[in-house]
Order: C-alpha cells, then sequence, then structure tokens
C-alpha cells in the first residue's frame, strides 16, 4: 500500500473536496440545462461540506461546529433547491425553455 | 441775446418732440383706431418744430450781428456718463460757426419737409417720413451743437442713421436696402477711424500728464471739447511727435472721408440717390454730407499742428474733386449726376480746408447748402412730373428733354442753380469757389490747376444735365404732370439765397458782414502767419476771378455745342475718341468693383474659413471628445453579455488569480 | 416710503431667494386639470409679484449694508447662507426680474405642453439666478450657480426644438466641465484662507474672509494666480468665451424663446458676474498677470465671432454669436483694470441682457409665424409685418451700438477705459512675445464696431428688405403680447442709452469696492516694480 494511501489525511479530504468543487464550478459555467446548473451547484456545496466536516476533523475533533455547519448547508440547499425548481418553472413559462443561453435579457 | 442763447438747445428738442410724438401717434392705438387719423398732422409738427427752430436761429443771428459778431464762444455742458475720472458730456456751443450751420440747416430742412408734402403726398409712408425727418433735424442740429468730440462722435452715429432710415425708406426695393446698407457700412469704417482718433486724443492728452491725475483740461470744459482742442493742439507736435500728431488728425479724418464721400469712402453717396429726392437734397447734398467738413472746421486746430495732416486732406481733396468731376460727366441718371457733383464739391470744400482756406471752405459749404438743395429739389420736381405708365417714375436724363416749357419754374430755378454751382459771374457759388481756387494758388500749383480744371468740368457735365433735361426736344415716354405749387415754392426761395448770398458775404457791401472774417478758425498762438486769412475778399477783377470766369464760359460753350438745343458737336464722337477715358469714367473707375470683390472675394471667405473653422475644428473637438467616451464605452458595454455563466467563469478566474497572487505574491 | 422700506427690510435678501422657489412649488401643485391660459395668467402675475419685490430693493440704495444675512449652514466646514446686495448684485436681480417678466409673456405663444413643469422650473432657475447673485460665499455661490443647471436641462430639453436632447445634454456637460475648475478653484481658495490662520474655520468659503486675507497679503501671489485662473477658467465656459463658446449656438437653436431670452440675458451674464466679483474682485494681483491674455482672448472673442456670425444661414445662430462677441466687450472691459473699464463691463452686461432678450424675442416672433429659421427663406417682410420690422431694426441699432440706445454707452466705457488704460505693453505667449498693448489690442476691437453693423443690418436687409416671396403673403404682424415685450424692452434701450447715469449710479459706488483695488495694484505695479511683473512672466508660474 504506498504510503499517501495509508495515511488518509486532510489533504486528501480537500484534494477530494476541490475536486468536487471543481466539478461543480466546471458544471455551473459550462451546463446548458438549468437544472444541470442547479446540480452543479448542489456539487459545490457538497464540496464546501466535504471540506467543513474535514477541517472539524483535523483542526478540533471535540467541537462539532464544522459538522453543524454542513448540517445548515444541507439545509440551506434544500431550501435553495426549491427556490431554484421554483424558478425554473417561472422561467420555463415565461420563456419556454431551460437553456441557459436564452436567459441573457440583463446584457448592456 | 442771453436768452436766446441760454434756451438754444431748444432748437435741437424741437424736432426731437415732434419725433417722438409722430412715433407715439403712429404707434398707439386707441380702439383699433391709430391715434394719428390726420396724417398731415405729421408734416404739421415737423414743420411746426423746424419753423420754431428757425425763428429761434434768426433771432439769435439777428442779435449776434448787432453785436457785430464779436460774441464769445458760449459752451454748456452736461455730464452725460462718467466711470471713475472720465466724465463725458454733451452740451451745446454756440459761435458764429454753429450759428452760421444752424442757419443752413433750419432754412434747407424747412423747405425740403414742405417740398415734402408735395412729393410725398402719395405715398403710403407720409407719416413715417416725417417722422424720420424731424429725427434726422434732431441729429444734425445735436451735431451742429456738438461742444466736444465725443458728442460730435454721437450725433454723428445718429444723423448717420436717420440716413440709413432713409436711404432704404422705400425698402420693398432690393436696390434701396442695399444702398442703406452700404451707406451705414461704409460710414461705420470711417466712424472706426474717428473713434480711434478720439481715443487717441484722450490718450495723448491725459498722457500728458500721468495716469493717476487725469481730468479735463480746464474744469468748465468737457473732455475733448472743441475749446480745449484748440488750446492743447498746437503743443501736440512738440510732446508727441510730428508722426502721431499727424496720425491722429488722419484717423479723425477718416470720419468726414466717410460722411462728406471723400475718396476712397465716397462710393455709398451716389447709391444713396435710391432715396426719395428730398432726402437727397436734405441729407445727402446739403446738410449731413457737409458735416464732415463741419467737424473738420471744429478740430481745425489739430490739422494745423501737422503739416502732413494738412497736406493729407488736401490731397483727398482734390483727387476727390477731379475724379467725381470725371465720373459726373457721363452719368445719365440726373441724381447720380447731382450726387458726383455733390462729391465733386465736397472734396472741393476739403481741399480748401487742407489748403488752410478755412473760411472758403465754409463759405462754399454755406453757399453750397442752398445751391445743391435746389438742384436737387428741381430734380425731384423733374422726377415726380415724369410719370412712367407703370407709376414708376424716370429719372434718366436721355428720356427727358424740352421740359422748359412743361416746368417752367422748375426750368429757371435748375438754371440758377447750375449757374451758381459753376460759379458764374455774381452766383453765389463764384464767390466762395473763387476763395478756394485763392486758397490753392497760395498753396500748390498743382493742387490750383486740378481746381480749375474740376470747375470747367463742373460747369460742363452741369450745364449738360441742363441742357439735356430742359433743352432740345422730349424723348421719353412717361406722361409729364405739372408743376405742383407746394414743390415749385421751396425752389424758388432757394432761388434767392443762391443769388445773392455769395456776393452780401464776400466783403463787396460795407454793411453786410463778411463770411470768412467772422468764421476763422481758433487763433493759433504758435503759428505767426495766419493761414485761411491771406487771401483778399473782393475777388471780382482779380486774375484767379477772371481765369475762373473763362474756364467756366469754356466749359458752358462746350456743354453747349453738344448737348445745347442746337448741337453742333457730337458727344458720340468724342467717347469714340476716347473709350479708354469713358469706360474708366462710366465705371466710376472701378471702386465699386473693388469694393464688391473685396467684399465677396476676401472679407466674406475670411468670415466663411472662420464659420467652417469654428464648426470643424473647435466644435468638431468638443463634439469629438463627447463622441469618442460614448464609443468607448459602446464597446466596453459589450463585456456585459447577460450570460450568467461568463459572470462566473470570470468570477472564478478572479478569485483564483486573487489566491494565487496571495500565496506566491506578484515574484 | 419709510414704512415700506421696514415693512420689507425683514429677511428681504432670504424673501427674494425662497419666493421663486415657493413659486415653483406652487406651479408644480397647481391641479393638472387647470385650463391653460389659467396657468400663464398665474405665471404673469407670479412674475410681476416677484419683479416688485426685485425693485423695492432700490429702496434700499445706499444703505444695503443693512440687508446682509449671514446664517452657519455646516459650520463644521466653514459654510454659510451668506447673502447680501449692493448696487451691482441689485441691478442683476432686477434685470432678471425684467426679463422673467419678459420671459413669461413670450412663453404664451412658444410653450403649450406640460405648463405646471415648465413653469415651475422656469421660477426654480430664476431662484438659482438670484442666488448666485446675492451669495456672499464662494460655497453657496457655486451651489447655486449648478442648482440652475438642472431646471435649464430640462428646459431645453423637454420645450427644445428637433434637437433639444442633444443641445442640452452639450450645454450641461459643457458647464459641468467648467463648474469643475470652478469648484477646485472655490476649495483651493478655501484652503489658502485656512492656511493662513488669519480667519476663523467657520468663514473660510465666506467672500469677505478671502478678500480680507488677500488684502492684509496672506495669499501668496501664485497661489493668487492659481485660484484666479481656476475660477476664470470655470467662468469663461459660461461667459462663454471661445473657444468654450460652442454650446452656446447649439443650446440657443433648440431653445424654446423664452428660455433663449433668459440664457442670453442673464445666464451669460453669470460668467461674466463671476469673473468681476471673484477673479477681479478677490484677486487683484493676479488680475495685473492675467490681463494682457484676457484682452487677446476678448480680441478673439469680438471679432472672430463676429466674423462667424457674418455669415451664418441660421438667423437664431446669428444672434447667438453675435452674443458671444458682446461679451467679448465684457472681457475687454475687464482685461483694462481700470474703473472705466471695468464699469463699462458692467454696463455692457447689463444692456446686453436687455439688447439680447430683444432680439432672442425678435426671432421667436419670426420663428412662430415662419416655422423656419434659415435667412435665406425670409425676405420682403417689411411689407406684412412693419411692427415687428420697427422693433427688429431698433434692436438691431442698439445691439451694434447706436449712440443713445444703451449698447453705446457701455462700449464707450469698454473703450475708453481699456484704451486709456496702462494694463499690459506686450502679450507674453510660450515661444513668443507680441507688441499688442491694450492700446492695439482695442483698436483691433474697435473693428467689431464695424462688424457688428454688417452682420446685424445685413440680416435686416435680407430679413425685411427686398420683394416677399408668394407663401409669406398671409404673414401676421406681432401680437399683442409680442409687443409688449419687444416695446417695454425697447424702452429700456432707449431710456438707459438717453440717461446711461441712471443705471451707472446705481452701481458705480459699489464698483469701486472692486474697482479700487484693481486699479491701485495696476498703478503701484507701473510705478514702483515696473519689472516685477516682467520678471513674473518670464518666471511663468502657469497653473
Amino acid at each position: 500500500m504506498p504510503d499517501w494511501l495509508a495515511n488518509i489525511g486532510l489533504s486528501h479530504y480537500l484534494t477530494v473536496s476541490f475536486v468536487l468543487f471543481g466539478i461543480g464550478l466546471l458544471g455551473v459555467v459550462t451546463s446548458r440545462h438549468v437544472i444541470r446548473v442547479l446540480m452543479s451547484v448542489e456539487l459545490m456545496l457538497n464540496a464546501v461540506n466535504v471540506a467543513l466536516v474535514a477541517f472539524n476533523n483535523t483542526v478540533n475533533p471535540n467541537d462539532l461546529s464544522g459538522q453543524v455547519f454542513s448540517i445548515f448547508v444541507l439545509t440551506i440547499s434544500a431550501a435553495e433547491a426549491a427556490v431554484g425548481l421554483a424558478l425554473v418553472i417561472a422561467l420555463y413559462r415565461a420563456k419556454s425553455s431551460v437553456d441557459m443561453t436564452s436567459f441573457s435579457i440583463l446584457k448592456g | 441775446m442771453n436768452a436766446l442763447i441760454q434756451t438754444l438747445w431748444l432748437v435741437p428738442l424741437y424736432p426731437l418732440l415732434a419725433f417722438i410724438l409722430i412715433t407715439l401717434f403712429r404707434g398707439v392705438r386707441l380702439a383699433g383706431e391709430p391715434l394719428l387719423k390726420n396724417r398731415s398732422l405729421a408734416a404739421f409738427l415737423t414743420i411746426g418744430a423746424t419753423t420754431l427752430g428757425l425763428v429761434h436761429t434768426l433771432a439769435l443771428l439777428l442779435a449776434m450781428a448787432q453785436s457785430g459778431w464779436h460774441l464769445s464762444p458760449f459752451e454748456f455742458n452736461l455730464p452725460w456718463l462718467s466711470a471713475g475720472p472720465l466724465t463725458l458730456s454733451v452740451g451745446y456751443l454756440v459761435d458764429n460757426m454753429s450759428a452760421m450751420m444752424l442757419l443752413v440747416v433750419c432754412v434747407v430742412s424747412l423747405l425740403v419737409q414742405v417740398y415734402t408734402h408735395g412729393y410725398m403726398g402719395h405715398d403710403d409712408g407720409y407719416a413715417k417720413f416725417y417722422a424720420y425727418l424731424a429725427l434726422f433735424n434732431f441729429s444734425m442740429l445735436g451735431l451742429v451743437l456738438s461742444t466736444n468730440l465725443f458728442q460730435m462722435y454721437i450725433f454723428w452715429e445718429l444723423v448717420g442713421v436717420s440716413s440709413y432710415l432713409l436711404i432704404g425708406f422705400w425698402f420693398k426695393k432690393p436696390s434701396a436696402v442695399a444702398a442703406n446698407l452700404k451707406a451705414f457700412l461704409i460710414n461705420r469704417v470711417g466712424d472706426f477711424g474717428l473713434l480711434l482718433g478720439t481715443l487717441g486724443l484722450i490718450f495723448v492728452s491725459i498722457n500728458l500728464g500721468f495716469w493717476q491725475h487725469y481730468l479735463p483740461l480746464h474744469p468748465d470744459q468737457a473732455i475733448l471739447g472743441f475749446q480745449g482742442i484748440a488750446q492743447m493742439a498746437p503743443h501736440l507736435p512738440k510732446y508727441i511727435g510730428t508722426g502721431l500728431a499727424a496720425l491722429i488728425p488722419i484717423l479723425i479724418f477718416m470720419g468726414p472721408m466717410a460722411k462728406s464721400a471723400q475718396l476712397p469712402l465716397h462710393t455709398w453717396l451716389p447709391d444713396a440717390m435710391e432715396g426719395p429726392t428730398p432726402i437727397s437734397a436734405l441729407i445727402h447734398a446739403a446738410t449731413m454730407v457737409a458735416a464732415g467738413v463741419y467737424l473738420v472746421a471744429r478740430v481745425y486746430p489739430l490739422f494745423q499742428a501737422s503739416e502732413a495732416a494738412m497736406a493729407f486732406v488736401a490731397i483727398v481733396g482734390c483727387l476727390t474733386a477731379v475724379i467725381a468731376a470725371t465720373i459726373a460727366l457721363v452719368q445719365n441718371d440726373i441724381k447720380k449726376a447731382l450726387a458726383y457733383s455733390t462729391v465733386s464739391q465736397l472734396g472741393f470744400m476739403m481741399t480748401a480746408m487742407g489748403v488752410g482756406a478755412f473760411g472758403a471752405a465754409l463759405f462754399h459749404l454755406f453757399t453750397h447748402a442752398f445751391f445743391k438743395a435746389m438742384l436737387f429739389l428741381g430734380s425731384g420736381s423733374v422726377i415726380h412730373a415724369l410719370e412712367n405708365p407703370d407709376h414708376s417714375h424716370e429719372q434718366d436724363m436721355r428720356q427727358m428733354g424740352g421740359l422748359w416749357s412743361k416746368l417752367p419754374v422748375t426750368a429757371w430755378t435748375y438754371l440758377i442753380g447750375t449757374l451758381a454751382i459753376s460759379g458764374m459771374l455774381w452766383t453765389s457759388g463764384f464767390w466762395s469757389k473763387d476763395e478756394i481756387l485763392v486758397g490753392a494758388q497760395n498753396y500748390s500749383p498743382v493742387i490750383f490747376w486740378a481746381l480749375a480744371l474740376t470747375a470747367g468740368l463742373t460747369t460742363f457735365y452741369m450745364f449738360r444735365t441742363f441742357f439735356l433735361t430742359f433743352t432740345g426736344n422730349y424723348r421719353g415716354s412717361a406722361h409729364v404732370h405739372h408743376e405742383s405749387p407746394v414743390m415749385i415754392a421751396p425752389l424758388i426761395v432757394l432761388a434767392v439765397p443762391s443769388l445773392f448770398i455769395g456776393a452780401m458775404m464776400s466783403g463787396l457791401f460795407k454793411h453786410m458782414p463778411v463770411f470768412s472774417a467772422i468764421i476763422a478758425p481758433p487763433v493759433n498762438p504758435l503759428l505767426s502767419h495766419g493761414a485761411g486769412h491771406a487771401h483778399h475778399a473782393a475777388t471780382l477783377f482779380s486774375p484767379v476771378g477772371n481765369l475762373s470766369i473763362i474756364i467756366g464760359l469754356v466749359g458752358f460753350l462746350l456743354a453747349a455745342c453738344y448737348y445745347g438745343p442746337v448741337t453742333l458737336l457730337n458727344a458720340d464722337w468724342i467717347k469714340d475718341r476716347a473709350q479708354p477715358l469713358y469706360r474708366l469714367f462710366a465705371a466710376k473707375w472701378y471702386f465699386d468693383d473693388i469694393y464688391q470683390a473685396s467684399v465677396d472675394k476676401i472679407w466674406l471667405v475670411l468670415a466663411k474659413v472662420s464659420s467652417w473653422f469654428d464648426r470643424t475644428f473647435i466644435d468638431g473637438i468638443a463634439n469629438g471628445v463627447g463622441f469618442n467616451l460614448q464609443k468607448t464605452s459602446a464597446t466596453l458595454r459589450l463585456l456585459q453579455n447577460g450570460r450568467v455563466q461568463v459572470y462566473v467563469a470570470v468570477l472564478a478566474f478572479g478569485v483564483v488569480m486573487v489566491t494565487l497572487l496571495a500565496l506566491y505574491g506578484l515574484a | 416710503m419709510e414704512s415700506l422700506q421696514t415693512l420689507f427690510q425683514a429677511n428681504y435678501l432670504l424673501k427674494l431667494v425662497v419666493f421663486p422657489v415657493l413659486l415653483s412649488i406652487f406651479f408644480a401643485l397647481l391641479p393638472s386639470k387647470l385650463e391653460t391660459k389659467r396657468v400663464h395668467f398665474w405665471a404673469v402675475l407670479a412674475s410681476v409679484l416677484l419683479l416688485i419685490l426685485a425693485l423695492v430693493g432700490y429702496l434700499f440704495a445706499g444703505n444695503y449694508q443693512s440687508l446682509s444675512l449671514t446664517l452657519p449652514w455646516v459650520p463644521q466646514l466653514g459654510i454659510h447662507l451668506a447673502l447680501a446686495t449692493d448696487g451691482i448684485s441689485q441691478t442683476m436681480v432686477a434685470l432678471t426680474a425684467v426679463l422673467l417678466l419678459m420671459a413669461v409673456v413670450a412663453s404664451r405663444d412658444c410653450i403649450h405642453h406640460r405648463l405646471k413643469l415648465y413653469y415651475s422650473m422656469l421660477f426654480l432657475l430664476i431662484a438659482s439666478l438670484i442666488g448666485v447673485f446675492l451669495a456672499r460665499d464662494t460655497f453657496v455661490f457655486f451651489l447655486f450657480y449648478e442648482l440652475e443647471l438642472i431646471p435649464m436641462y430640462l428646459l431645453i430639453a423637454i420645450w427644445g426644438g428637433p434637437r433639444r436632447q442633444f443641445a442640452a445634454t452639450k450645454f450641461v456637460l459643457y458647464t459641468l466641465f467648467g463648474s469643475v475648475f470652478l469648484f477646485v478653484g472655490i476649495l483651493a481658495a478655501a484652503y489658502f484662507v485656512n492656511q493662513t490662520g488669519a480667519i476663523a474655520t467657520e468663514n473660510t468659503f465666506m467672500f469677505n474672509a478671502i478678500e480680507s486675507v488677500v488684502r492684509a497679503g496672506g495669499f501668496a501671489l501664485p497661489a493668487q494666480l492659481l485660484v484666479f485662473g481656476l475660477l476664470f477658467l470655470g467662468f469663461s465656459v459660461k461667459l462663454p468665451m471661445v473657444p468654450f463658446h460652442t454650446w452656446l449656438p447649439d443650446a440657443h437653436v433648440e431653445a424654446p424663446t423664452p428660455i433663449s431670452m433668459l440664457l442670453a440675458g442673464i445666464l451669460l451674464k453669470l460668467g461674466a458676474y463671476g469673473m468681476l466679483r471673484l477673479c477681479f474682485g478677490f484677486f487683484p494681483s493676479a488680475s495685473l498677470f492675467f490681463a494682457p491674455y484676457i484682452g487677446l482672448f476678448a480680441l478673439i472673442n469680438i471679432i472672430y465671432t463676429a466674423a462667424v456670425a457674418l455669415v451664418q444661414k441660421d438667423l437664431k445662430k446669428l444672434i447667438a454669436y453675435s452674443s458671444v462677441s458682446h461679451m467679448g466687450f465684457v472681457l475687454l472691459g475687464l482685461a483694462s483694470l481700470t474703473t472705466i473699464g471695468l464699469s463699462g463691463a458692467t454696463f455692457v452686461m447689463i444692456s446686453h441682457g436687455i439688447v439680447s432678450a430683444a432680439l432672442f424675442m425678435c426671432v421667436g416672433t419670426l420663428y412662430n409665424r415662419t416655422h423656419t429659421r434659415l435667412i435665406a427663406e425670409y425676405g420682403g417682410f417689411g411689407a406684412v409685418t412693419p411692427v415687428l420690422f420697427y422693433f427688429f431694426l431698433f434692436t438691431a441699432m442698439a445691439s451694434l451700438g447706436l449712440p443713445l440706445l444703451i449698447s453705446f454707452a457701455g462700449e464707450t466705457l469698454v473703450f475708453y477705459g481699456a484704451f486709456l488704460s496702462p494694463a499690459f505693453a506686450e502679450i507674453v505667449l510660450p515661444g513668443i512675445t507680441l507688441p499688442w498693448s491694450i492700446q492695439a489690442v482695442t483698436a483691433a476691437s474697435a473693428i467689431g464696431v464695424v462688424l457688428g453693423a454688417a452682420y446685424m443690418l445685413w440680416m435686416i436687409k435680407r430679413v425685411f428688405g427686398g420683394a416677399l416671396a408668394h407663401r409669406w403673403a398671409t404673414l401676421s404682424d406681432a401680437n399683442r403680447g409680442e409687443v409688449f415685450v419687444l416695446a417695454t424692452l425697447s424702452l429700456f434701450a432707449l431710456v438707459f442709452g438717453f440717461a446711461p447715469s441712471l443705471l451707472t449710479r446705481q452701481y458705480d459706488q459699489d464698483l469701486l469696492t472692486i474697482s479700487r483695488p484693481v486699479e491701485r495694484s495696476l498703478v503701484e505695479a507701473l510705478s514702483q516694480d515696473a519689472h516685477q511683473l516682467s520678471h513674473l512672466r518670464s518666471v511663468d508660474p502657469q497653473p
């Protein structure tokens, strides 16, 4: 078993979090479908959750503040998903489209 | 006497009042009706005002005659405009010279105003015409009574504007509005010089002291007052050098050059004949155009102080006299011919001023006013009588002839006027012109012979107009009306001074005042030989007198041979022989063409270039700054494309860059 | 008389500023269903009241000090609501009120929609104008000076001609450009005043604080030059001075007639007034340094714009350029640094206010009937509109400086003052020295007299002379309201032209407080240290 696999530490969790965040960001930036953008946002939020939990574990294991934060994020993301989906439906009603490129009225 | 002098300010005030009243009556409407229902009221007011002024003047002259013309000048000044140490005044100055001018202005004005009733009787602008006449009268009287150069400038411009209004009286005629514009602008050019001369004069007179203590030269006198100028002028060359001492009077002379139609600013006067004929008689022959001579007389000590300035005046006057006479030879329009003769006679007066014959110049002004007014009124009578089928009036002498029988009074008075202007024996023009010739003889033979030649030319062209108009057969198609009594009465009145006033005031008679003795320039303490007094009064049998009679006779005989009732010589023959000269004269020596070309090709082009520069460069830069800012912004705003994903990408990129920067620094 | 005086004395200055503001609010609050005629009527009534209030000020003539009013406003910054009046201010206020009445009467024929907003803005404009003339605190001065932009923008942009948006924006941007310098200049003046420590901090923006510091020598010459230059630059946009003048023709062409009258009649005077009171009034020594350049620009203003006016095809543009040309006389009078010249400059400010308003009224009257401003389309109008012809000719004569009409006295004083002044013997520009004394500049400026006659009378000839085109045969003459405006303004031109001392004696004494120090510094520079000035120029501390 290689050394970097034997001792799973903070950096590993952070790497996962980073990759996850990157994938999410890439998804947000590149997706054309609104639902996919929303899902990518969820991915980014979860990446943050991973980071929070990992930090909590390393920095102050006795205190559960990181976990509490991640629970918060989960609730918020649930609410966000509800609002986001409602917005998507409203957008669809207005534009008959869920393509991100069609939502660019606010341009200069 | 004192009361008469102290109330003399009323004389110009009467016509001003008449002007205001007529204007108000014309303008104010009660219940839709103008107050001035009966338009003769306008004539009544104007003529009444002038009559009052004339009576006042006559009373004053009588009183002055009783006192033997030794009255010391009376001057009254009222501060008009003051700022800091400068106080400009207006007032009135009474001396022999202004009294004489008052007489001329009042007499000619009154007669012209009476005449106008006949001439303008059917014109729609009758009341307006009288209003303008009153305005002119006010301005001219104010000019005559001026105490100082500044006041002179005020009224100088006011007579100019009266002239402008009256030349353009028939503003529907394009030629009339062109003529009055030209008259005003050329006069403005002259006024520009007059203004500079005035400024220069006050500048040197003040800077002979120093800035802090500048005060009028004498507490009782106005700044720029004529009496003060007379005291100061002889000392000028010593303090400011002969160059400046010549420059100032020459600049001042630009005003008279324009107003009195001297070369090269004379071209407006012939065009001014577009105005109604009474105006041509009053303003453009007898009074206003003579104001230039009057101004020179008023500041004469300035000219005397500089030989160069005197020579300048003499040369300009002489050239004007000669050139205008040559142009008059070939005019076919009766008024144009008379206009050029006016220019020529004004040249005589100016020459007289230049050669030092001060009294002679004013004497000629005095006599010329009467006979030239009469000639113009006579021409007006002819023009008024000749009505074309289209209701226009005939002015071309080629369309006249043989009018003697139809218009006998006009013809007789015109003949008298012609004799007078030709300087024929005993008429008033003889005396005044002779004095000028004597003065010129003392000054320079060239100027003398030029003037003598011009006198001959004058006789020739004046008799030419006479013969063409009144003798021979009628050549025109216009209907000939009868003379109107109200128009011939002034002619008859004017015939009297035209014939006799010269002789009366030439020193022939013991009990009559000698003109050039009572009207003399202020005594110059620095000049020992009193210029202007050199000649003796009676010139009846002097060599010069004989010469002028001979020249006059030659001119008359030539005119009679060419244009007389029995044509002995053919005018066309000589026209063909002297083509270049004829063309030169007919083209008025090309002055008008040169001016027109300079306006079109230089001044207007310069103005257009300025306008283009203003639009393209100055405004272009201002607008360019704005437009370029807009353009830049238009490019920049494309960055905001409304796509959230792009913003997020840029945001992420930014965060990453900032993080990297924070981690690794700028290195 | 006495009781009337006391009746008005209490807070007279505040009333003068607040009353038009109240009127502005009043018109904004009028019921929107009110008939057009009624609104016009109310406006006329309001402006008559304001005129009476403005003329009441002359009751206090000679006792203006008792009126001054100083309320602390932002004491931490040293800003006061300081108002005062004197002969100059009061005359400008009276001119404003007269022209307001004229503009309101003229509005009847020109303004037909959104009247409430129109009059509300008009009175707000007047309030700010009066405020500028009465302000005695540089900051308050600046506030009023800027406040005027808002109503002016709307007045041009809403009721103007086809390119009104462009013209209004250009006007505002141009003026703001000038205001930047003005504001920096005012702040710099306050800074330098504070530096000396001689003045309590809460007074730093007061006019008399700056004056007293300068008089006590607390202002170093380079600082004076800097502030003078900044202020002058700011005002020169408003005046306007070439090359900052091109907003004016555009604004005039697009503005409705009454606004043009006010724009030419009073707004331009803000620049001239500011120069007179702030630049020359505060910094006599600095004015010595700038006089040659001001003289040079005066010459350019007079001659160049007169030449441009000569060939304008648009009647209103011609008049607009003639305005710029006349403001050159103000500059020349200022550059003379003498009481005569400054008095002339003040006189020209007033005379031009009256004459240019009348000229724009004439143009507006023509435009209302023909709906064109191109001179080429006119011709022969003398036959159908004799009354308008009469007034237009009269006004043109007044404009070209005919004696016994109002402009003549002012121009005379300017010419005499400048020609007699020893203000400068040469003009030093970077690289070259022009051997032009103020006498030479004045002489050259006098050509403007010829050009002024040329463009005015040539215009008159083309508009009124000659044959009438068929399509104008039914043109109606000036109506009663128009005749009222023209006759009133003509009467002013005539009365003050005939007796200019009626006008000069209103401001003579108060002008001395500005002109004396200027003249004194000139005399000192000439007599004591003739070389100081030339030395100063060679160092050239150009701000």
